[in-house]
């Protein structure tokens, strides 16, 4: 994980599944309540974003440069005259679509490269876990610096970097939840009656698997958030005139004294961002594992 | 709390008032100006002079046997006087009464091997001095230069800081490639001494048998700092009097902080120069290359988006050169109609289409000039204004990813010196050229490359002059390829007691005469 700890504390148990009352018990998790109700805010916000910005994202006005928050330009503008409510709205697209992504990409391929692994012979799985110890050896921030070495610098160049450094963990988990469900009493009875392998995969191996996933995937997207961001802040990650929240950040450094609401505005919302998915994932880890709360 | 015996009190206040009495101390002791603080971007490497001398140039170690200065034409520095008799023979002339700083003087015979050393050893020299070329000590002050061809370049070429810097050819010689015992060696002929290089700051003491005068400042430390940023703060946080290349965008905030001030120069020589891609995209098309020539807005570039930050691009060249032009013009309607000749026809979101293709061009810029975001920010609104769309592509070590085929780019933004110390030839057969090293676009005239061969040896200024009047005319009317953004303007920030410090022009930062405002 980028730019964090890999935070095998934090994993649910393999084989840990959703209660059947899932969406009663995050909104009764104080932390989920929030966490869910802050993500759809943000969600919200990038989804609506080209219809509530007030201005083109991208538009210079050099007649109003740096002016202060007020009516007109609710955020201020920047030193192009840009509209900076619109810059954030368009921004956040790039910042927490950037971010799903990412995750959904991981997931992804942790999923198939962990059942793979669970699933077929000795011989592949010691190969493909190999794999993930060399990955996982690595510090994902320097595989991230040198897949973008190897790419160059860009958005997209930005997300295949952070999914190449980040899929090895989930890799792991999935194999040791799917190795537990295969094993699991009510998998080997559904073989011994005959139901197909397809059919047991789906009902017994796919659930276990998915469950934790979805919840390291849930903790991860902060941390994603915060990535891209720092990458963009770097100049590795969105290219001008395009917004994200960690390109403002860096666009603002040479004037945050005269103009402090350029830092804070794109600070205040990766913040937030980074919040919201911390809050709705430990809420997913603690339903997931009751017994981690006490 | 500790307390000084009074015995030791007396010793330390005996050894101060000695030490104000004492004749030839650094000119702090005698109540004059502290030492300058510089901090800059790029660190000076070594005392290797073949490969980082040019930096002591810079900073007031070393000096040429000429000087470009901010009238466009070349000056005598080291020199008494260079003339030039016959076509392909050069006269040098030097000063009198010139020593290096270790005390050896500055003869014919000490500037021929300073030369000589240059051109076994520096691959710039070896690149800027024709085949054949003979320097000959004719006297104890005189040098001649006999070429087979004529050599009008000579004068840029002296003048240059990366070709022939006046050094002690000899002393550098005994030290093999050991260029750590060069610190304090006094190669050099400039006002200030190396004493202390390591890979944070160089830090220099006058020299009082300087051939001007006495310096004006006891010594300067440059400090090392990469980030633009770090440098302005060292300067807002008084570690440093000078900072160097700051970026235009921290102008507002350097302007309204109390005790800085963001100082602009004088007109510069080079720019931020496009440079159009032939080999692939829209632009094979000589129609859209003027139509991007005339859609682009340069007087907004230098007055609105840099806020005169930069100067206005009139031609090719700054206007202060003899031979610039006058044919740049921001002409939106011109742009449209090229491009509706050409068959790009507005579409509904206002982007040209022809064939369902849209008119998009890529901007290739790099993350090393950070000014070039707001550039190409403004230049892809300009764009848009007469329908074409552009995007900004980032490469990290711009040269080689622009000669690399398989990246994808239509128009180049580059930082680059269309005439640096006043030398053309090196700029147009490098860019221009069919076999240029950086002729980035597959650029191919056949004009072009007949007028940059003959102005190789044009001596006469009337018939330079209209050559290279020509190139321009070609790169704006007949076959667009390389045109200028804006031209430079130096640039730095300062604190309040270097508040009337004007940034060197062609990179002259210190003099013997640099010090405080009184």
């Amino acid at each position: 994980m980028i730019g964090l700890s890999r935070r095998a504390a934090t994993a649910p148990r393999p084989g840990a599944m959703p209660p059947t009352d899932f969406p009663a018990a995050l909104l009764r998790h104080p932390s989920g309540r929030w966490g869910l109700a802050l993500c759809l805010l943000l969600l919200g916000a990038a989804a609506a974003g080209p219809w509530l910005a007030p201005h083109p994202p991208n538009l210079p006005d050099y007649a109003a440069t740096l002016r202060p928050p007020g009516p007109g330009h609710w955020l201020g503008t920047d030193a192009m005259g840009r509209d900076q409510l619109s810059r954030l709205l368009d921004g956040a697209r790039r910042s927490l679509g950037g971010a799903a992504a990412v995750t959904a990409a991981i997931t992804l391929v942790g999923l198939l490269v962990g059942s793979l692994a669970a699933l077929s012979g000795r011989w592949i799985d010691a190969a493909l876990m190999r794999l993930v110890d060399v990955v996982m050896a690595l510090p994902g921030l320097i595989v991230a610096f040198g897949v973008l070495g190897l790419l160059g610098p860009g958005y997209l160049n930005l997300l295949i970097a952070l999914a190449a450094a980040d899929w090895a963990y989930k890799a792991r988990i999935a194999r040791a939840c799917a190795l537990e469900a295969v094993r699991s009493p009510a998998a080997m009875v559904a073989r011994e009656i005959g139901v197909p392998e397809w059919r047991v995969l789906a009902q017994h191996v796919l659930p276990s698997v998915l469950w934790p996933l979805l919840v390291l995937a849930t903790l991860g997207l902060g941390g994603q958030i915060a990535a891209i961001s720092a990458f963009s802040f770097l100049g590795l990650g969105v290219q001008v005139p395009h917004a994200e929240w960690g390109a403002m950040l860096a666009e603002s450094r040479f004037h945050f004294q005269i103009a402090p609401w350029l830092l804070l505005a794109p600070a205040l919302c990766i913040f937030v961002a980074v919040l919201a998915s911390n809050l709705l994932g430990e809420a997913l880890r603690d339903i997931a594992t009751p017994e981690a709360r006490s | 709390m500790t307390t000084i015996p009074l015995s030791r009190r007396w010793l330390l206040a005996a050894a101060a008032a000695l030490a104000l009495t004492v004749p030839g101390l650094p000119a702090r002791a005698e109540g004059a100006h502290p030492p300058l603080r510089i901090v800059t971007s790029f660190a000076i490497d070594s005392m290797n002079p073949w490969e980082d001398g040019f930096w002591m140039q810079e900073f007031g170690q070393a000096e040429l046997l000429m000087q470009f200065r901010e009238d466009g034409r070349h000056h005598p520095w080291l020199l008494q006087s260079l003339a030039n008799p016959e076509p392909t023979r050069w006269v040098m002339t030097l000063r009198e009464g010139i020593t290096f700083q270790n005390g050896r003087p500055v003869d014919a015979a000490a500037v021929v091997a300073a030369i000589e050393a240059a051109r076994k050893h520096s691959a710039s020299a070896q690149g800027a001095v024709p085949e054949g070329a003979v320097f000959t000590a004719t006297g104890a002050l005189e040098i001649t230069v006999t070429t087979p061809a004529p050599w009008p370049e000579l004068p840029g070429v002296l003048a240059d800081e990366s070709v022939f810097l006046i050094l002690d050819a000899e002393a550098v010689e005994a030290v093999g490639e050991d260029w750590a015992q060069l610190v304090g060696a006094g190669i050099y002929t400039g006002p200030y001494a190396v004493t202390a290089l390591d890979d944070r700051r160089m830090e220099a003491t006058a020299f009082p048998g300087y051939w001007q005068g006495r310096p004006a400042l006891p010594g300067l430390t440059v400090s090392f700092v990469p980030d633009a940023n770090a440098r302005i703060l060292a300067v807002q946080n008084d570690e440093a009097d000078i900072a160097l290349y700051p970026p235009l965008a921290a102008r507002p905030q350097v302007e309204a902080t109390p005790g800085m001030h963001f100082n602009i120069g004088a007109l510069g020589t080079g720019g931020f120069t496009g440079f159009m891609n032939l080999r692939q995209g829209p632009l094979a098309d000589v129609r859209l290359r003027k139509a991007v020539l005339r859609a682009v807005d340069y007087r907004e570039i230098a007055e609105d988006v840099f806020r005169g930050g930069l100067a206005q691009a009139t031609s090719l060249y700054a206007a202060n050169l003899p031979f610039a032009l006058e044919n740049y013009r921001t002409d939106p309607d011109e742009a449209a109609r090229l491009l509706d000749e050409a068959g790009w026809t507005p579409g509904a979101d206002g982007i040209r289409r022809k064939d369902g293709q849209r008119l998009t061009l890529i901007l290739a810029i790099y993350p090393q000039q950070p000014d070039l975001v707001p550039l190409s920010t403004a230049v892809q609104a300009q764009l848009a204004r007469v329908g074409i769309e552009a995007q900004v592509v980032s490469f990290d070590g711009i040269n080689q990813a622009l000669m690399e085929p398989s990246n994808r780019w239509d128009i180049a933004m580059v930082s680059s010196g269309a005439a640096g110390w006043g030398r053309v030839q090196g700029f147009l057969e490098t860019y221009l050229l069919p076999d240029g090293q950086r002729n980035y676009g597959g650029f191919d005239n056949a004009e072009v490359a007949g007028l940059v061969t003959e102005l190789a040896t044009a001596i006469d200024p009337a018939r330079r002059t209209a050559i290279l009047h020509r190139i321009q005319e070609i790169l704006w009317d007949d076959d667009p390829y390389a045109f200028s953004f804006n031209i430079h303007k130096g640039r730095v920030v300062v604190n309040d007691r270097y508040a009337c410090y004007a940034p060197g022009f062609a990179l002259y930062h210190v003099s013997w005469q640099t010090a405080p405002c009184e």
